[in-house]
């Protein structure tokens, strides 16, 4: 990589109106904490490309790759031990939920060890709008604020928003086909497009992936893809649709009584795998078990939950604590509902001490699929149960592998008829030109960015933290570095999530000239090496 | 004899108590929080707390390095950060398949490096030698995991005759799980990982037969064989091979620990679900149980075997005795 010589110095002194300015303290050296370069070679790259940049601006930048997850990740997010943090944050279906990216990672209130907001930004603006759009259940009218606080956060800029990599996948088009296929975020992962899988071998469709399954029980699941193979066999009241919008799913309709008062009405004759009815007071039975042995996972999401109430055979009534719009998604839209006559007595029928414990491996759902067999370390066989009010269209098999490319070597030998892990970027082009494989190319909500310890000595300064982030590479990073494969946001909320993304905001571009025109208007200068120092 | 034996045993049980004592502080004192690895800093801190009293990883760590020793004593494992289920089990459901690929391509092996070996050493300076050894030098300094992919590239993507990996073909699994160790289906896949296998591990016994071999046919009770006018073939194999046995035989259970941890490699490569890639999962995921107890197996078969050769010398070699 080229170095740049700053030219800057001269520049400044020759210039009568910013000597103006009294030269305050050198800017310490930015201790950027970034990934292992081996194993996490483009987000290394991505944060040696800034750094790269923002030594154009005179600072002294240290890149500070630390092994992931440890220590990496205590570092991150429990020591807050930063000023920069190559910020890699995955987009999980539920992080469509628009406070997700912004309140919950901005909000002042949320920058405790372990909480989301790490570089303990704090604003009033941040957290008042945070705080509306929180109370707000009617999604349009939560749209205008959640729009406003991303506008507030674009120029305050917590963080420097590069994108997201793009996630390439493939099925064989001779095995499979997809026709109802919706453009998700998790792309062939979401249960959306799940469904839509028909099998032309009259077998199950294979898929091929390098994760086993931790756990079958819903009490115990902590992992991305335990939960996606848990939503087959369980059913939600509600189900995140692939737009980032709530799509009932046990629920028939939801009313909204008050602020804190949610109706629930249940849809009607459906039944479990065993046969039995499922009824409202499973759904209030699982409500409570969830919250009463504190199923480590959910425990943030039914936090607010005061009370379940079943109001007749068909409608539930959820008491909150206070107004939370995203209570919708996150917890009717998370917890799954267990019939209560397996669990009800599950802890007297085994000899365990805690629900956590059970194993589960025969599970009873109301979900679309039923669970055939699970070979550990192998295999998860997935039965459709087709009177389902979902429609799978056929049975599911899980292969498990020991890497990415064995699992690409056995798609394009026809072993299997999708690869559900991302493609390695070197065999792409290799595929695309066999003719039985289609590529699929999924936007992932999750994305990239230079998070600033905002409380931190450095990146206090909002100019400092502007002037950074027009300082950055941008089209750079995304061609050299993400070999062209990702798309670029001005929002924490990315375009694919479409319904909460502010679309109205420029994309960032690289202006060093910009850059360092902030920094003079906000009274920094330079001394005679080229070195920031702080305004006086 | 038994003075020996207790020596030996004492020794062995001492490597064992150093091992598992390295590697329950090795894993742990990581820099950083050790717990981070195993519990997302992203969960909620109560969530977390509960979690760590769950495992026992809110004791100090002295304290939980003797409650582990404590449950070794009565073979208590402990249960997976992962899976919640007790290692011991995790462990010994993965160890079936680790074995019968291992196991009959190291006895393969052995075999038939010893056979070629000690023949091999009977027609010195052929060029069929020459070129055997040069294999054999060539084969043993390749990484395996190499090996294991070009056997894939050519076998079954060019070729097509063997599956990518996997120990069934998807969707193909019998009803009980001992029926597929007899299925063909389960042959098909076990070839490719069985034949690489064989090829990583002949060179050893090949090399060391070879030269104990040639040491062996100097021997004047070689020459006399001749000399009484004995078929060659009965030389080689019944004078000059038996005679030479002995480095061989006794390396066998040494290897055998050496040879499960190198399952790890190509039990990746091939996506069979043994010992080895269960460890390379657990690693990954920082299930110290599963690691510990992987490792200590390991280690336990290493020491194991190590007696067992010991052992072995006297019994095979009258003119060993122990004193």
């Amino acid at each position: 990589m080229k170095r740049y010589v700053l030219p800057l110095a001269a520049a400044l002194l020759s210039s009568s109106s910013l000597t103006a300015f009294a030269q305050g303290e050198k800017v310490p050296p930015v201790d950027f904490l970034t990934w292992p370069a081996a194993k996490y070679q483009h987000y290394y790259e991505t944060s040696s490309y800034i750094a790269e940049g923002w030594r154009e601006l005179g600072l002294e930048v240290n890149l500070n790759p630390e092994p992931f997850p440890n220590p990496m990740l205590g570092k991150w997010f429990s020591e807050h031990d930063f000023d920069v943090v190559m910020s890699v944050l995955s987009g999980a279906p539920y992080r469509m939920e628009p406070d997700f990216f912004t309140n919950a990672q901005f909000n002042s209130a949320h920058s405790a060890p372990g909480d989301w907001n790490v570089g303990e930004f704090a604003d009033e603006r941040v957290d008042e709008l945070g705080k509306k759009q929180l109370a707000i259940y009617d999604a349009d009218a939560r749209r205008d604020v959640v729009l406003e606080l991303q506008e507030v956060l674009y120029d305050l800029q917590p963080e420097a928003v590069i994108g997201s990599a793009i996630s390439t996948t493939a099925i064989n088009a001779d095995n499979l086909e997809i026709p109802g296929y919706v453009p998700a975020p998790d792309g062939l992962r979401s249960i959306w497009n799940q469904l839509e899988m028909v099998s032309l071998t009259g077998q199950a469709v294979k898929m091929g992936q390098t994760i086993d399954q931790a756990s079958f029980n819903p009490l115990a699941a902590n992992i991305a893809e335990d939960f996606n193979n848990l939503s087959l066999i369980y059913d939600r009241l509600i189900e995140l649709g692939p737009d980032g919008k709530p799509r009932n799913r046990l629920a028939s309709n939801i009313i909204v009584v008050d602020e804190t008062t949610i109706d629930v009405t249940l849809r009607e004759g459906h039944t479990f795998s065993d046969g039995e009815p499922l009824t409202a007071e499973d759904v209030k039975f699982s409500f409570d078990y969830f919250k009463e042995w504190e199923a480590a996972y959910y425990k943030k999401y039914l936090e607010r939950l005061d009370e379940v109430i079943i109001q007749d055979d068909g409608t539930i009534r959820f008491k909150l604590t206070e107004a939370y719009a995203p209570f919708i998604l996150h917890t009717l839209g998370q917890v799954f509902i267990v019939p209560e006559h397996v669990w009800g007595s599950v802890i007297e029928d085994t000899g365990i001490s805690k629900p956590q414990e059970f194993r589960n491996t025969n599970p009873v759902g109301s979900g679309p699929y039923s669970l055939n067999y699970w070979k550990e370390g192998q295999e998860i066989y997935f039965t459709r149960r087709a009177d389902h009010f979902m429609k799978p269209k056929s049975d599911l098999l899980f292969v498990i592998f020991g890497s990415a490319e064995v699992v690409g070597a056995a798609l394009k030998k026809g072993d299997i008829d999708v690869s559900l892990q991302p493609l390695v970027p070197t065999v792409v082009d290799e595929f695309e030109a066999q003719e039985n494989l289609k590529i699929f190319r999924t936007y992932p909500n999750g994305y990239m960015s230079a998070r600033y310890k905002a409380s931190g000595e450095i990146f206090k300064h909002k100019a400092l933290r502007q002037a950074a982030t027009a300082a950055i590479p941008y089209e750079k990073i995304v061609d050299e570095v993400l070999g062209g494969d990702a798309t670029r946001s001005a929002s924490s909320i990315v375009p694919i999530n479409a319904f909460w993304h502010n679309d109205s905001l420029p994309l960032p571009e690289y202006d060093i000239e910009k850059a360092k025109q902030i920094l003079v208007d906000a009274g920094f200068t330079w001394d005679e090496n080229g070195a920031l120092h702080f305004p006086e | 004899m038994r003075r020996f034996l207790v020596k030996r045993l004492w020794h062995a049980a001492l490597t064992l108590f150093v091992m598992i004592t390295g590697m329950f502080f090795m894993f742990r004192l990581l820099p950083g929080d050790p717990t981070a690895t195993v519990i997302s800093p992203a969960l909620y801190p109560k969530a977390q707390a509960a979690l760590k009293a769950q495992f026992g990883l809110d004791q100090p760590l002295w304290m939980q390095y003797f409650i582990y020793l404590k449950n070794l004593t009565v073979f208590d494992f402990g249960v997976s950060f992962h899976t919640l289920r007790p290692v011991a089990g995790e462990i010994g459901n993965r160890m079936v398949n680790t074995l019968v690929l291992i196991l009959p391509s190291m006895i393969f092996a052995y075999f038939l490096g010893a056979l070629v070996g000690a023949y091999m050493a009977w027609r010195r300076g052929s060029k069929a030698e020459g070129l055997l050894v040069l294999l054999a030098t060539a084969l043993q300094s390749t990484p395996v995991f190499w090996l294991g992919m070009l056997a894939i590239l050519f076998f079954s993507l060019k070729l097509d005759l063997f599956p990518v990996g996997h120990i069934v073909s998807p969707g193909k699994f019998p009803q009980a799980t001992w029926q597929m160790y007899f299925s063909l289906d389960f042959l098909h896949h076990l070839a490719l990982p069985f034949m690489v296998n064989v090829a990583y591990q002949f060179c050893f016994p090949f090399l060391l037969m070879r030269s104990t071999m040639l040491s062996t046919i100097g021997e004047d009770y070689i020459e006399l064989a001749r000399m009484k006018g004995v078929p060659e073939n009965k030389i080689l194999y019944h004078h000059a091979m038996r005679n030479s046995l002995l480095p061989l035989a006794t390396t066998l259970p040494m290897i055998l620990g050496w040879a499960v941890a190198g399952s790890v490699v190509i039990e990746t490569v091939f996506s069979w679900p043994g010992l080895g890639l269960l460890m390379v999962e657990a690693v990954g995921r920082s299930d110290y149980p599963v690691v510990q107890a992987s490792f200590l197996l390991i280690a336990v078969l290493t020491v194991g075997g190590t007696l067992l050769a010991d052992l072995m010398y006297g019994l095979l070699d009258p003119r060993i005795s122990y004193k």
